[in-house]
């Protein structure tokens, strides 16, 4: 069951990105270029995302387990670290140069054109240069 | 560059299906549904550390750092989630909250789940182009850039533990005081990229 909810989570998730056009990197370019043709676009994704979200994050802080799942699996630090503000800063830098974040990149990969598909292999080498650089455990 | 006029209504109308996907994930999932985290796990690079003897593990299976100041979901109610000590080097599988330890279950949700999830965002993203709008995805970025760019946006959504979708959905609909900083830092890199890109070396995507 968790499986069909990951998939329908998923769907409408893709689906959103593209009804918004959010998965059209010149649309979101926009709206951080405060300075120049500004588009609002990304504020009102973010408006309507966050108010289900929000309902449901309520409704989850009355529940013991998830409805198909045992248990929940939810962030646990709390701490405002460096390595937050770090790495938040050198996304939202790279997220400034072209105007793609991970989930438009994949919705993206429907019109896989070179561009995109070299963008989506650069993300994925940055999540492992990632991985190779802080794995100090076992 | 030409960008079109886009009613208000499809951003809003869009940004409601990402908040339906993110409660539904949440609810019936128990999860976040952060891209960024989600595509570390579907393709095995997520690093998921063996816990040390009489380290403390959170619900998750994964040891709690020593700086956080516990487990704590942001709920004013009871903690749904007890570390549990690790009694040897093996990784442990923590309780769920019945009680009962789920370890294949958990082991394979996560990696499985994330395959699934990516997988439909795909599905639904070609689907909402045959089906409902299409659309022109305006990428004039040079091959440097773009690579530097993907870079970037990879590496720095692992060291800040997420993304759009993660910290600015899913973590500030719970309150999290983590993700109101991580966005409104993105945010800020982002519009300063943008700034000096487009208005003062006058290039860029």
């Amino acid at each position: 069951m968790t499986g069909l909810v990951a998939v329908l989570a998923g769907v409408l998730f893709g689906a959103g990105l593209v009804i918004s056009d959010m998965v059209n990197p010149a649309r979101v370019l926009a709206f951080l270029d405060v300075a120049g043709h500004w588009d609002p676009s990304l504020a009102l994704v973010m408006a309507g995302a966050l108010v289900p979200a929000f309902v449901a994050d309520r409704v989850r802080r009355r529940r013991q387990r998830p409805v198909c799942a045992p248990q929940f699996h939810l962030p646990e630090n709390r701490h405002i670290d460096r390595r937050l503000i770090a790495g938040a800063a050198v996304f939202g830098v790279g997220w400034g140069l072209v105007g793609f974040c991970p989930g438009p990149a994949l919705a993206a990969l429907t019109r896989p054109t070179p561009s995109i598909l070299l963008f989506v292999l650069a993300l994925l080498a940055g999540m492992a240069l990632h991985r190779v650089l802080h794995d100090r455990r076992g | 560059m030409e960008l079109t006029t886009l009613h208000w209504g499809w951003p809003l109308a869009g940004g409601t299906l990402i908040g339906l996907s993110a409660a539904l994930y949440l609810l019936l999932n128990g999860r976040i549904a952060g891209i960024s985290g989600l595509l570390a796990a579907a393709t095995g690079l997520a690093r998921v550390p063996r816990p040390q003897p009489g380290e403390a593990i959170s619900s998750i299976g994964v040891p709690v750092p020593a700086h956080s100041d516990g487990p704590g979901t942001g709920s004013s109610a009871p903690s749904r989630s007890t570390p549990v000590r690790a009694a040897s080097q093996a990784p442990v599988d923590a309780p769920g909250t019945d009680g009962q330890v789920h370890p294949r279950s958990s082991q394979r949700s996560a990696r499985v789940l994330p395959v699934l999830f990516i997988a439909g965002l795909i599905a639904g993203a070609w689907l909402a182009q045959r089906l409902v709008r299409e659309v022109d995805i305006a990428l004039t970025a040079n091959l440097g850039l773009l690579l530097v760019a993907g870079v970037l946006v990879g590496y720095g959504s692992r060291l800040g533990s997420g993304c759009t979708s993660g910290h600015g959905v899913c973590g500030m609909a719970r309150l999290s005081p983590r993700s109101f900083v991580a966005t409104s830092v993105f945010m800020a890199t982002a519009a300063i990229t943008v700034f000096v890109v487009r208005h003062m070396v006058g290039g860029g995507a």
